[in-house]
């Protein structure tokens, strides 16, 4: 039969056909593997990111059919392999942060706990995400400095991110005289949050007189707003609150103690 | 200045142009010739130089602006003070200028061409005072839909109004004004939930008397199909697919299918709520996006209707 037909050495033609039909099945699976690679990471990573680790993949998998099918041609890879290994060997132990950095790289891309633009604290580095790459983040501090998060601490540092939520809340204390009517103040304060229009409607903000303090009876004010708009609306209320409590005649006190000194007992007391 | 036939020709298309009337209308423009020549009195009947600028003085074009109650189709006369909301066109030192005054605020900014036409139209209220988000939630005087039931009520909506720049045929927005007062909302948890732009109406059974720059009148069809009573105090409407017409005032005719207790759909209809309504410019192409809720599209008489899923409650 001609498929048994010696090429050379003990290797026929079907040995040959053998060989290119695993190529071929190799190449057939690295090619869907990169498209599917490339359509569910196409609007997740950078192009020229994404086309290297797209060749990575599809050469890796050719790579492999080499492996595996080489030696049915009597093509001895063990020395290559071997050669290869303990390459592999000196350059992993080389690139071992690379590769960590790759890996949890392409697992936050693949989680994305954070997005590029938000607002987040990843291991006390605060900020706003300014892009993900493959092996770091980047990120713009609040005094706009630029900051390179290696993916590796990203993916094992606790984040904390701002905006990951649609709301966010804030809280407010404020402390009003004991002479001020209270009941006005927190009249006050709830007028101011329902007239701000960011300031959100529901869940419904909370006023209430929380402690009564050494100087003040301390009203404490639980708001939502939209995370995205958390910082401006936090800042804004607050002017707002302190201008209407002034305008409405509550009195926000200094810390204050009142000492008595027992003058009238002393003036009242019979003399001789 | 001696008019030659070719400037003649030009001059004649502007002011067809600027006057929408036929191309030979030229009664119509001798009327404004002898109006410019009048005005400047010393001007020969030969030597006649037209300036758009004098025909705006004139208002010559006024009595063509298509304009009801304050939407619709203006010239540079346009002046409207209503609310505390002051529009106006005002041209000073040559040039024309767009001035909006709301509440201490000022917009200014120049206009180039001195015959392009202003539209004032209703928009989709979603845009300020920040565009925060696509959903407008109404809140109203709860309704307990009884099972297998259908019914129809009236709300109102708070209004924005673009203001449009027209001019060989191209519209562009030049600004978006308010006076409602704005709120927003979240719809549903922190979580997963959505912010909407708030508005709270009373629920009315007749369509109700709106100041058309401040409300619009949303007619909206709950269909309860459950075989028990379901209670609805509040809609929420994907603003990209809201329909507006408007005549003497804004509308907008919405349906909420209760789906059950705790869930329903809402989708507009590309209707008027009057005869002779007029549909409004659209700022944005209804296209679906993916916001939460907003999942698919069904089809009603071959059109395409986009649907919200209130997911996170009826009340």
């Amino acid at each position: 039969m001609i498929l048994d037909t010696i090429l050379y050495n003990d290797v026929t033609l079907r040995d040959l056909l053998l060989v290119l039909v695993i190529l071929l099945v190799f190449a057939f699976i690295a090619k869907v593997i990169t498209l599917n690679l490339k359509k569910s990471l196409i609007d997740k990573m950078r192009k020229s990111e994404l086309e290297l680790l797209l060749k990575i993949v599809n050469y890796g998998i050719l790579l492999l059919a080499v492996i595996v099918s080489f030696p049915m041609l009597s093509i001895d890879l063990s020395g290559l392999l071997v050669a290869g290994g303990f390459g592999a060997l000196v350059i992993g132990f080389a690139s071992q942060s690379v590769v960590t950095n790759l890996v949890s790289g392409l697992f936050l891309i693949i989680e994305r706990p954070v997005k590029i633009g938000d607002q987040v604290n990843i291991g006390g580095v605060e900020g706003y995400v300014e892009d993900i790459r493959v092996l770091s983040t980047i990120m713009r501090g609040y005094d706009g400095v630029y900051v390179r998060v290696p993916n590796e601490k990203v993916f094992t540092s606790t984040i904390l991110n701002y905006v990951a939520d649609v709301a966010r809340i804030f809280e407010y204390k404020i402390g009003i005289a004991y002479g001020s009517d209270a009941e006005k103040a927190l009249n006050i304060v709830r007028g101011v949050i329902e007239a701000h229009p960011i300031a959100l409607k529901y869940p419904a903000p909370v006023v209430f007189v929380d402690e009564l303090g050494d100087s003040s009876v301390n009203i404490v004010a639980r708001i939502w707003a939209p995370s995205i708009e958390w910082f401006s609306v936090r800042s804004e209320l607050l002017l707002q609150i302190k201008q209407a409590l002034d305008k409405g005649g509550i009195e926000i006190p200094f810390p204050q103690r009142v000492i008595w000194f027992g003058e009238r007992e002393t003036r009242n007391a019979p003399e001789g | 200045m001696k008019g030659d036939s070719a400037s003649t020709g030009v001059r004649d298309a502007r002011i067809n142009q600027f006057c929408k009337l036929p191309s030979k209308s030229n009664h119509t423009i001798c009327g404004a010739f002898m109006m410019v020549v009048s005005r400047e009195g010393s001007v020969g009947a030969n030597e006649v130089m037209i300036y758009p600028e004098l025909i705006y003085e004139q208002n010559f074009c006024l009595a063509l602006s298509k304009v009801r109650g304050v939407f619709g189709t203006h010239d540079y006369s346009l002046s409207i003070d209503r609310q505390g909301m002051r529009i106006r066109v005002e041209r000073s030192s040559g040039v024309f200028r767009y001035i909006r005054e709301t509440e201490g605020k000022r917009v200014e900014k120049v206009l180039s061409s001195p015959y392009a036409r202003i539209l004032l139209h209703p928009v989709e209220p979603v845009n300020l005072p920040k565009k925060l988000t696509r959903l407008l939630e109404i809140e109203f005087d709860p309704v307990v839909m009884g099972p297998n039931s259908e019914k129809t009520f009236y709300l109102k909506f708070p209004i924005e109004i673009g203001i449009f720049l027209e001019e060989d045929g191209m519209r562009d927005v030049i600004d978006l004004v308010s006076i409602a007062p704005p709120k927003f909302s979240l719809y549903g948890n922190p979580r997963s939930g959505v912010i909407t732009r708030y508005f709270r109406s009373n629920t009315y059974f007749d369509i109700p008397e709106v100041e058309p720059c401040l409300e619009g009148v949303l007619k909206l069809t709950v269909k309860n199909p459950l075989r028990e009573n379901v209670e609805v105090s509040r809609v929420v409407l994907e603003g990209h697919s809201m329909m507006l017409y408007f005549g003497r005032f804004a509308s907008m005719i919405a349906y909420l299918q209760i789906v059950n207790s705790q869930t329903g759909e809402t989708y507009f209809m590309d209707e008027p709520l009057e005869l002779g309504m007029e549909r409004a410019i659209k700022l944005y192409k209804v296209r679906r996006m993916p916001v939460a809720g907003l999942e698919r599209a069904i089809m009603i008489g071959g059109i395409e209707h986009s649907v919200f899923t209130m997911e996170w409650g009826l009340t």
